[in-house]
């Protein structure tokens, strides 16, 4: 084969061009990118480094990962190691790096449940849609706001109301006290304050879990048929604070009873306990405690009354109630209060012992019969047992209460396609899909209706 | 403690150096050592665990330091290592000499490699695991090996990932983390970065071989400052230990091949074995290589040459899975979806289907559209430099003919490679970015073959 060779002149000439363009061009490159590319790579991270030198890990992996990472960090402080949690089915990001040695399992968007051997349940980007049997719901949610007025004990006789009455005082009661809590929350501002003209009681508490938490002030009223407790709220999210008077019994027996909660958003609102006196009449009754003398002791508001559905509250973990230990079930209440016995029931309800869930829902009931979840789960406990028309009762009366929560209506259909009832279940299922579009379960309950697939 | 994690392994690996290589400058050796040693010690790692024995400090470095006894027992034997040998060493006073004896050019060279290399180490040491395959698989395994102190016990432990794609890579990096955590480190993020260091050291003596010193520096620093092999090397992915080896490997072939020093071609079958342990698509890679190697061993009547790169290869490439293949046999009920699907690789009937499989036109055309997006200009400056380099310096390629190959090779492979993978798995289309990174193990050596091409030699001038 021919040598390839070249002159000397043209070796020489290719041999200055190449040195030329192959060090230029180094230069060059190296100079114009990739020396800056990484020079400021290198140099915004060192900046971001010195501005923050001693960022914890939680800091440093909000700044790279986003928001999240704070809740995966909540829910590995707030779970044992030996959690089997169940995550949204559509969550992304790494859970299971945080959450090790925590067992995860994936939920579903069309089944409304989640497995049996889950313990807890992540509440994320609106999931679950769907109520869970919950012992305690920690979260991480923003503070309520929430504004008091007009705090009485009055007569439902026009033109009577009670000395008590704020309006009607020269010098502002004293604020409210703490008085009763199953929570944990910081308060970041209790006093009084003027909005519009009006010298009103301010409250902002943020909660990481919100049994009840009741503010209350202390009264010595009779109680009687024409009592009528009321005040005027205005909060920062709905559902969240409802109006609650305690009632002092012959023998010092005491009973909290609760009002609907806050309808509406940053509105003033009047909430009212205008049937106390047959409330508490018939929950002494239950109870088989002399109704002789009634008083009311106390007044005020429960700021901590929990939300409509879980993922309202945005980001949390549910522990779910499987009966576990931990709740002491021969103690007696201090104080009779619907979320204690709403708790209790639960409690029942995942032992399966259906007498005793009955029994704590129909006081919890009692004690508020303003809470939709209290008749929900009641009607749950009825199909179990078979009772189809106490349970329909009871999702209507849910449903009464809280017309905008889809998962009534669903629960409500099932009852009815049992029963046969195939039209009105179609309605209710409907309606379920019409509330909440992505409750898959109902659209699928919807298909499979009248082919004994439900 | 937290030194120990890092001193022990490159102690090791420095030992067993000395078994392969002599006569090589300590800097060099140290950082072959750094590779060579944390590589070695998570296969130790390894073999430990399918025999039973648990992940632990101590465990590990009962059997680290055994071996390392018996190898300087050895090496003391045969008179490889003795008191005068270090003594003659001067590290420091060499260090003087060549400070003192840098030009400017060189100076700012230095100045900025120790900047972008301290940078490095910086960012990764202050960053904890952030990234999201990282968290998803590399560190996640390494945090649960060393929770559970057992790879197939970790495998039982996860439940949203399956097992299959838990344990789908090989482990070098999720072992190289666990050795870290065992040893106290909070987040283990220091081993790329001074792999990066070695890297640069390693280039720059295998560039020294060949050429000036400022030229051998000045294209250190273009290896360094590679922006996809710079941002790997400080984060917690597996891409940069597979540019570190592969590189490293590439470098120590081709110089065996031109210099035909005794342990370069160990120290190349190693590394590949080593990439092969971090990463299982090394396979088309190092075949590659072999062939070109073949060649070189034909023309230099050199035979055993292949055989032992081989041997090398071979003896750590399959290990990952035939203990995957045991593991699921032996622990699972049902044989797994990943064995079951891990053959990629249509099935053609004859030659005329290979025919028709590597020449449908209508795929290639798919192919190199979906490489010029994702990795031509990603890696611009890189391919265009190699393809006006190797033009205007063609009359140079018959110096460094099998470094030519290796490098063109290597990366018709890589196109080879995308069109088969991109033909069965039409999704891979979107894991583009996947193949960005994976493209970082050729910036090494097609800067290390431009830098040999434009090289005036200490005799040559232009």
């Amino acid at each position: 084969m021919k040598r390839f060779r070249l002159s000397n002149s043209s070796r020489r000439f290719l041999m200055n061009i190449r040195f030329l363009a192959v060090v230029a061009g180094i230069a060059l490159l190296v100079a114009s990118h990739q020396l800056v590319d990484i020079g400021k790579y290198a140099v915004s991270s060192l900046h971001f480094i010195l501005k923050n030198p001693s960022a914890s890990y939680d800091q440093k992996m909000r700044a790279r990962r986003g928001g999240w990472t704070n809740l995966a960090e909540f829910v590995r402080k707030n779970t044992p190691s030996t959690a089997v949690i169940t995550y949204p089915p559509f969550a992304k990001g790494n859970w299971e790096y945080f959450l090790y040695p925590r067992k995860l399992l994936s939920g579903s968007r069309r089944w409304p449940a989640v497995p049996k051997s889950a313990t807890h349940v992540l509440v994320i980007h609106g999931w679950p849609r769907f109520p869970l049997n919950t012992r305690i719901f920690l979260h991480l949610s923003p503070p309520r706001k929430i504004l008091v007025d007009g705090l009485s004990v009055g007569s439902s006789l026009l033109g009577i109301d009670s000395r008590f009455s704020q309006k009607n005082m020269k010098r502002p009661p004293q604020l409210l006290e703490n008085y009763l809590s199953d929570s944990e929350r910081t308060v970041t501002h209790h006093q009084r304050i003027k909005v519009e003209d009006r010298l009103v009681e301010f409250i902002q508490v943020t909660y990481t879990f919100n049994n009840y938490d009741y503010w209350m002030r202390a009264v010595d009223f009779p109680l009687t048929e024409r009592t009528v407790i009321k005040t005027e709220i205005k909060a920062n999210m709905n559902h969240s604070v409802n109006l609650v008077a305690e009632i002092r019994y012959d023998d010092d027996k005491l009973a909290i009873f609760g009002s609907s909660p806050n309808k509406e958003v940053e509105t003033w609102e009047a909430l009212s306990l205008t049937d106390l006196y047959q409330m508490a009449k018939e929950y002494a009754l239950a109870r088989g405690w002399p109704v002789k003398k009634m008083r009311i002791s106390r007044i005020g508001v429960n700021t901590g009354f929990p939300r409509e559905m879980p993922y309202l509250e945005k980001y949390g973990v549910i522990e779910l109630e499987r009966g576990q230990p931990g709740i002491n079930e021969n103690a007696e209440p201090k104080i009779d209060n619907a979320p204690y016995f709403f708790k209790l029931a639960n409690h029942y309800r995942a032992k399966e012992q259906v007498k005793k869930a009955i029994k704590y829902y129909q006081l919890a009931e009692k004690l508020n019969p303003a809470d939709a979840w209290i008749h929900s789960n009641l009607g749950d406990i009825y199909v179990k047992m078979g009772e189809y028309t106490r349970a329909i009762e009871a999702y209507k009366k849910a449903i009464q209460l809280e017309p905008d929560i889809g998962w009534f209506y669903y629960t409500l259909g099932r009852v009815y396609e049992k029963e046969g009832k195939i039209n009105l279940a179609r309605k209710s299922y409907e309606k379920a899909l019409e509330i909440d579009p992505s409750g898959i379960w109902a659209d699928d309950a919807l298909k499979n209706l009248g082919q004994g697939k439900g | 403690m937290l030194i120990v994690g890092l001193l022990f392994p490159t102690l090791f690996g420095f030992i067993i150096s000395l078994l392969i290589v002599s006569n090589i400058p300590i800097f060099e050796r140290i950082s072959i050592a750094y590779g060579l040693g944390f590589g070695l010690l998570t296969l130790a790692m390894f073999f430990l665990n399918v025999a039973g024995v648990k992940f632990s400090l101590i465990n590990t470095v009962i059997l680290i330091s055994a071996l390392m006894i018996l190898s300087l027992i050895y090496l003391l034997l045969r008179h490889r290592i003795s008191c005068p040998s270090l003594r003659e060493l001067n590290v420091l006073q060499k260090i003087k000499q060549t400070i003192s004896s840098l030009s400017i050019f060189e100076g700012i060279i230095i100045g900025l490699l120790t900047f972008f290399l301290l940078s490095n180490i910086a960012i990764s040491l202050y960053w904890p695991v952030w990234e999201s395959d990282a968290l998803y698989m590399f560190d996640f395994r390494a945090r649960v090996f060393a929770e559970t102190n057992s790879i197939s016990e970790a495998a039982r432990t996860i439940t949203i990932i399956s097992p299959s794609y838990f344990l789908a890579y090989p482990p070098l990096t999720s072992l190289v983390n666990t050795w870290l955590y065992l040893c106290g480190w909070a987040h283990p993020k220091i081993f790329c970065p001074l792999l990066l260091i070695s890297l640069a050291i390693v280039s720059y003596y295998s560039l020294r071989e060949y050429s000036r010193r400022y030229h051998a520096l000045l294209f250190t620093l273009i290896i360094v400052t590679n922006p996809g092999v710079y941002f790997y090397a400080a984060s917690s992915y597996i891409n940069f230990p597979c540019a570190f080896y592969f590189a490293a490997g590439i470098m120590y072939l081709y110089r065996w091949m031109s210099t035909q020093k005794r342990g370069f071609l160990g120290l190349a079958g190693i590394f590949f074995a080593l990439f092969a342990w971090t990463r299982q698509e090394s396979i088309p890679f190092f075949l590659g290589s072999l062939v070109i190697l073949i060649i070189f061993a034909i023309s230099q009547r050199r035979f055993f040459a292949p055989v032992l790169f081989a041997l090398l290869y071979f003896s750590v490439q399959p290990l990952w899975r035939i203990y995957l293949a045991y593991l699921f046999h032996s622990q699972y009920t049902a044989i797994d979806t990943f064995l079951a699907s891990s053959s990629f690789i249509p099935e053609v009937s004859g030659a005329s289907g290979l025919f028709k499989l590597l020449f449908d036109f209508v795929q290639w055309r798919k192919v190199l559209l979906w490489m010029r997006l994702w990795i031509v200009a990603n890696h611009r400056e890189t391919l265009y430099s190699l393809v006006l380099v190797t033009l205007l310096c063609i009359d140079r390629v018959r110096k460094h003919l099998f470094l030519f190959l290796l490098v063109y090779l290597n990366l018709i492979l890589f196109t080879l490679a995308s069109y088969i993978v991109l033909m069965a798995w039409d999704w891979w289309k979107g894991a583009g970015a996947s193949a960005k990174r994976f493209f970082i193990i050729f910036p090494p050596i097609i800067w290390y073959f431009m830098a040999l091409l434009t090289a005036k030699a200490k005799d040559e001038s232009y």
